[in-house]
């Protein structure tokens, strides 16, 4: 008997560090994963997800055949029927002269999120169009871009693997970025000097040099304290001038309170020397425009203190999600085209005209958030949008109000539960296509098992829908999409042509990516405007006279537990089952000392108290917070949204029950 | 050696030779993926198999406990269960094993035949038979003679083949090793006593390559199995662990699990799916207590079961052969021979 | 076992509501040959499967000597026991075991009994309960100690009212919070060691409970010269197969689902995680 099997190249699903793995099947089932030891960024070590990644295609809640919603229950119907239908609801909202979003997403190809966005500019004729987890990654960019215009990603974990001293800014990044925190234990074993920073100590924390602890909107100003301790330091002036102008916070004593002058002396000064240093930078709780400003300062610092021009030197933001590069390089934002291009960019328009056969709206649309209130249609693609939202309540909310919400997933998340239409799309085990890493590596996924039932690869869905809407090209193949982003996006084609294009991957920059000068001055004022939001609210904390004494702060903007990805992987959801089993209405972390004075136990309610509301919540104690600062997980910001509203940290007070 | 236990063959008899093997059972073999990693797979021609090659990242253990393991047949009519277990009867002939892949599996055999026999386990292993490559030329990251998995076994395979200038070495180890002889006998010829010396010296030449390589394993025994290691170290130690599992997923000797229904057309599949001891929630009890909350507790737990004496008298050996995967593997740094070590001397450097 | 991982199917007979959120369920083989087959002691356990959801270890809270049935007491949980709450009688689960070492019942022969339980700690002594009272000339004075946070929480209130009424055993029940109607003891279950009359040299203990409530009887029973070896408990650890093999359940060498769950406090004191 001959069983068929076979062990299939891919890149891993989860986080963006672009892993290589193998994903195995066995006539034609999936079973299991092999790392690839001959992968340029994983070279054989793979993270807990990594190991897990065939799991959610395998065990998780799969759609598998077309769902129209009729009078509140989904029916499965056939593919012309659902994709008639979709179209027929389109098209009444756009003649009622009302608006339609798409949403890309970090979770899909490259070769999806570019027909998503030729869904949106080209069929549907409208700019409204964005994915989950840009705007931070984007922020992020930008802001690096200001300063350091030569921002080269291109091997970034090797080189930070040997880099001799390290800033990290982080959430913990052992979970977001494993391989990211390979290379720098890697460093660090080496002997390079770590400093972390951020409102707690992570698992990271605990091999660094130094920690410096502060709390969000102290990341700016820590910055600028960098920067003007590197003024000094530098011993070439013009390097560092105006490094420490222009920052949305001039100078801030209260918020670096908990850094020592002589703590950032010594880590500015190992910055500085170092033959090689890294700076790595994490997407945090932030808002965007604020994370801009933090990134610009880091860069800053960077360009200031000569290390960018160093060989091996390392700048790197790290997007959340395994395309969430890829998603913002194929056009999936609201400001600019495929490629990174500027709306107004006539070639980039030509060369889409061309690849798309018709015209497109290059308006600036609206982004996620303002999308969700004033659309009233919304596609949306592999994605479950209220996870990644200021409020998943909100979101959820904002979902169910819509005339028509068309789904495109593999699995059956809450989204596609809400949705009017349901389109089974491969999962990302049954896809072929590319996606982009945070090097900027260009890589394929390739498709290990077909997609089961009726489900379709998502291109196929995605060039349906546009041809019932009217458009006439279609694809063969995803590599025929592929083909196209090659024409439209030209750095995609001179990197796959280069000579080091290996099976693995090729490298693509695209300059473009990096500026948005609409959004720069949109931006920064809306930095100046939410730092100043969040220096109030530590002046409140530290001043301590105003009956609130403890600074509540949102720590993370993307957390696994409830993607699909991860819940649907019995390996992954164990322990995130049972968080929210245990904690089923949330919970804030405080330092154990601070607990201890007020007589709070590990596990009790406590009332906290905010000049917004209040709210009673358990308390769990951790060692690792700093005093005076409580800590919300990114996933329970709704239970504490009395308090916080909207905002990503709040000064509070905190009542023993 | 007996001497009908020596044999020997010409290395262009090899191919006509496996390829009979090849049509009475599957044949199993190193296999040059398409992207430069080397893969057990199924082979149909012996020409697919790798002669000279690092070992494989993968090590063949999945071909007796793979990483999604179907246990029961589920199916459910009208309220009334069917069950029906899975029984792979598949023949397989795995070929090429390295020697420290081939003690791993003499491991997994006896931790499942301890105490209550794994039928679905044993099932698979008495058809399979396992021919191994003696290491000529040892691979840079393994220390198998640590363990003394290697370079070359002393017992345990149906057949060792030793590679000489023109002819294949072939030590019979079982019955089963025998009759994949049958049919073929008159490629085979006793092995003579040149060819039994040249294979000696290959032996020497490669336990030479380990020159002063010693074995730290007693060492960490006494210290483990009398709770004699230091907090402290384990603390550091877990430091350095990223909890990826994969040092216990890649581990030829390693074979914890847990076990699930995956949903399928007309019911259910109960699957055996390799778990890790180094993930937080493998004890996490369903009240939320976690017996083993720490990196450091889950580390210790590992090396327990992998050095200390207690398991070392039920399963009859460390359980690590030496292989050197989960140097390759590790997100961190804490691989067998640096924990060892550590271990040892009672301090961790990273 | 013939396949140590495939269950056999058992129909549900009935279930009865212990406290809001336990269960008592009364199973049976189909296969009724199958069932007549079934040789089990007190305190071992049996996987349970809701098919599709998935495998749990429960202890059989029935005795030996009453073999029409099997019983399992049922705590909501996990998504197990969630899955199971949600059956009723005629639905099929499926069974392995049975599996775990139980009480060694010889060993009790002659000797003077006392089960000390708390809450959900009362099923895995009930077995070995009825047992000894089937036996009951076998065995000398049997004494129950039982207590919950309220009396909702309470377990069997029938067999507490029958053990009650009986003369050959004493049962001493206690509550950490009373409510309206409860007239017994308030307070927690080592309250009840000054109410009992105690033999430390000729008596056998049984505790179990939750944890924190072990640890105070246990110190308690050893400061009044109990012996740790003859302080006997069960422990309950995470499992997935029950046999042994997968190495959730594993204390040091031990496998909590081979070695035990049944231990003396001795082993258990030596016991390295």
């Amino acid at each position: 008997m001959e069983a068929g099997e076979a062990n299939v190249l891919t890149v891993c699903p989860f986080c963006a560090c672009g892993c290589g793995l193998y994903l195995q099947q066995v006539d034609a089932v999936l079973t299991g994963v092999t790392p690839s030891e001959h992968h340029p960024v994983s070279r054989g070590r793979l993270c807990t997800r990594g190991w897990a990644a065939h799991e959610a295609s395998l065990w998780g809640h799969r759609l598998t055949r077309p769902l129209v919603r009729h009078g509140g229950i989904h029916e499965p119907t056939d593919w012309h029927t659902a994709l008639r239908h979709a179209a027929n609801l389109l098209t009444d909202i756009l003649a009622s002269g009302s608006s339609i979003g798409v949403l890309g997403s970090g979770r899909a190809t490259n070769e999806e999120n570019f027909l998503a966005v030729r869904l949106a500019r080209g069929a549907l004729r409208t700019g409204h169009v964005d994915s989950c987890t840009r705007a931070s990654y984007q922020a992020l960019l930008a802001g690096v871009s200001e300063s350091a215009s030569a921002c080269n990603l291109d091997s970034a974990l090797k080189d930070t693997a040997h880099c001799e001293v390290i800033l990290l800014l982080e959430g913990d990044i052992a979970d977001t970025h494993p391989q990211a925190a390979h290379a720098i234990m890697k460093a660090v074993q080496r002997g390079a000097r770590l400093v972390t920073m951020g409102p707690v100590k992570t698992r990271m924390s605990r091999l660094a040099w130094l920690h410096l602890p502060f709390v969000p909107g102290g990341e700016s100003a820590v910055a600028a304290k960098f920067a003007s301790v590197a003024e000094r330091a530098t011993s070439d002036n013009r390097a560092a001038d105006g490094m420490a102008a222009n920052l949305p916070v001039g100078s801030l004593p209260a918020s670096t309170h908990l850094i020592s002058s002589a703590q950032l002396q010594r880590a500015v000064e190992a910055y500085t020397r170092a033959s090689r240093a890294a700076i790595v930078l994490a997407p945090t709780s932030a808002a965007a425009p604020w994370l801009r400003a933090i990134a610009t300062a880091f860069a800053r610092l960077a360009a200031g203190t000569r290390q960018l021009q160093r060989p091996g030197s390392v700048l790197l933001p790290l997007p959340c999600r395994s395309n969430t590069r890829g998603a913002l390089e194929m056009g999936a934002a609201p400001h600019c085209l495929p490629g990174c291009r500027a709306l107004t960019d006539d070639a980039a328009r030509s060369r889409l005209l061309r690849v798309w056969g018709s015209e497109l709206a290059a308006e600036r649309g609206l982004d996620i958030e303002a999308m969700l209130s004033e659309v009233r249609g919304l596609i949306v693609l592999a994605d479950d949008p209220p996870l990644a939202l200021t409020s998943e309540e909100a979101g959820r909310r904002a979902l169910s109000k819509l005339e028509c919400l068309i789904v495109l997933d593999a699995f059956a998340t809450p989204t596609a539960e809400l949705s009017h239409v349901a389109l089974p799309i491969g999962s990302s085990a049954e896809t072929d296509g590319t996606v982009t890493s945070m090097e900027g590596r260009i890589q394929e996924v390739r498709a290990c098992t077909p997609p089961p039932g009726e489900a379709r690869p998502g291109w196929w869905v995605l060039n349906e829908l546009a041809a019932a809407l009217g458009m006439s090209k279609t694809h063969e193949s995803a590599q025929d999409v592929f083909h196209d982003i090659l024409v439209a996006v030209p750095e995609y084609a001179s990197a796959v042509s280069s000579e080091e294009s290996t099976p693995h991957g090729c490298l693509g920059v695209l300059p473009g990516i990096l500026g948005d000068p609409q959004a720069k001055v949109a931006e920064s004022a809306g930095a100046r405007d939410s730092s100043r939001e969040a220096l109030a609210a530590l002046r409140t904390a530290v001043d301590g006279t105003v009956g609130f004494p403890f600074l509540l702060v949102q720590v993370g903007s993307f957390e696994w537990e409830d993607d699909a990805l991860v819940a649907f992987s019995p390996t992954l959801s164990r322990d995130h089952r049972s968080r929210s089993r245990l904690w089923p209405d949330g919970y804030v972390q405080m330092n154990t000392g601070d607990a201890d004075r007020l007589g709070i136990r590990d596990g009790w309610r406590a009332r906290i108290t905010s000049d917004r509301g209040e709210v009673v919540i358990p308390v769990r104690l951790c060692e690792d917070v700093e005093p005076a600062m409580m800590l919300v997980p990114f996933a329970f910001r709704d239970q504490l949204e009395p308090v916080l509203k909207c905002e990503v940290m709040a000064a509070v007070n905190v009542e023993r029950i | 050696m007996r001497p009908d236990d020596a044999l020997s063959i010409a290395r262009e008899d090899l191919p006509e030779w496996l390829a009979l093997l090849g049509t009475r059972a599957q044949m199993i073999a190193p296999t040059s993926g398409p992207h430069g990693d080397v893969f057990y797979s199924p082979v149909s021609s012996p020409d697919e198999i790798l002669w000279e090659f690092e070992n494989s990242l993968q090590p063949p253990k999945r071909f007796l406990l793979p990483q999604t393991d179907p246990l029961v047949k589920i199916h459910s009519d009208g309220g009334r269960f069917h069950l029906e277990p899975v029984c792979d009867d598949r023949r397989q002939i795995l070929v090429n094993l390295r020697s420290c892949d081939l003690k791993g599996l003499l491991y997994l055999e006896r931790v499942h035949t301890y105490d209550l026999p794994d039928p679905s386990y044993l099932r698979r292993s008495e058809n399979r038979s396992l021919v191994s490559l003696a290491c000529t030329e040892p691979c840079p990251p393994g220390f198998c003679i640590c363990c003394d998995a290697g370079p070359f076994l002393r017992h345990g395979f149906d057949l060792q083949m030793t590679m000489l200038s023109d002819r294949m070495f072939v030590e019979v180890g079982s019955d089963k090793g025998r009759s994949l002889l049958e049919g073929a006998e008159s490629m085979f010829r006793p092995a003579t006593p040149d060819e039994i010396a040249k294979r000696e010296a290959l032996e020497a030449a490669a336990r030479d390559h380990f020159k002063t390589e010693t074995c730290h394993f007693g060492s960490a025994m006494r210290r483990i199995s009398t709770g004699r290691v230091a907090e402290e170290l384990w603390e550091a130690m877990g430091d350095w662990c990223l909890e990826c599992g994969g040092c216990t997923l890649i581990c030829p000797t390693c074979y914890c699990f847990s076990v699930k229904d995956r949903r399928v057309d007309e019911g259910w599949v109960r699957c055996r799916t390799w778990d890790s001891c180094q993930y937080a929630a493998f004890t996490l009890e369903a009240s939320g207590h976690n017996p083993r909350p720490g990196r450091k507790d889950r580390m210790k737990r590992r090396f327990f079961h992998k050095v200390s004496a207690q398991y070392y008298q039920r399963d009859g050996d460390v359980g690590c052969v030496g292989c050197g995967r989960c140097i390759k593997v590790c997100m961190g740094t804490t691989n067998m021979p640096a924990v060892v070590e550590a271990i040892r001397k009672g301090e961790w450097h990273g | 076992m013939a396949d140590l991982f495939s269950p056999s199917v058992s129909t549900i007979l009935s279930e009865r509501d212990e406290t809001p959120d336990t269960r008592t369920y009364q199973l049976r083989f189909r296969d009724s040959q199958e069932h007549e087959r079934f040789v089990f002691r007190p305190g071992q356990f049996l996987e349970l499967s809701v098919f599709g959801v998935g495998e749990a270890p429960f202890c059989l809270a029935s005795s030996p000597t009453r073999r029409q049935f099997l019983e399992v007491t049922v705590r909501r949980t996990g998504q197990v026991t969630d899955a199971l709450h949600a059956l009723g009688p005629g639905d099929e689960i499926g069974v392995r075991g049975p599996c775990g070492n139980g009480f060694d019942l010889a060993a009790a022969e002659g000797h003077d009994l006392l089960f000390i339980a708390g809450g959900i700690g009362l099923p895995p002594l009930r077995g070995l309960i009825w047992n000894i009272l089937d036996e009951r000339d076998r065995f000398g004075r049997v004494t129950i100690l039982y207590g919950a946070r309220t009396p909702t929480d309470l377990v069997y209130k029938d067999e507490l009212q029958l053990w009650q009424g009986r003369d050959d055993i004493e049962l001493f029940v206690t509550v950490d919070q009373a409510e309206p109607g409860w007239e017994g003891n308030v307070g927690m279950v080592p309250i009840l060691l000054e109410m009992a009359e105690l033999r430390p040299a000729s008596t056998l203990t049984y505790v179990c409970g939750p944890p924190i409530m072990i640890k105070f009887v246990i110190q308690d029973l050893l400061m009044r010269g109990f012996a740790e070896e003859r302080v006997i408990s069960t422990l309950e650890r995470t499992m997935q197969c029950g046999v042994g093999k997968c190495n959730h359940c594993c204390i040091g060498h031990l496998y909590v689902c081979r070695d035990g769950p049944v231990f003396n406090y001795r082993q258990i004191r030596e016991m390295v995680e």
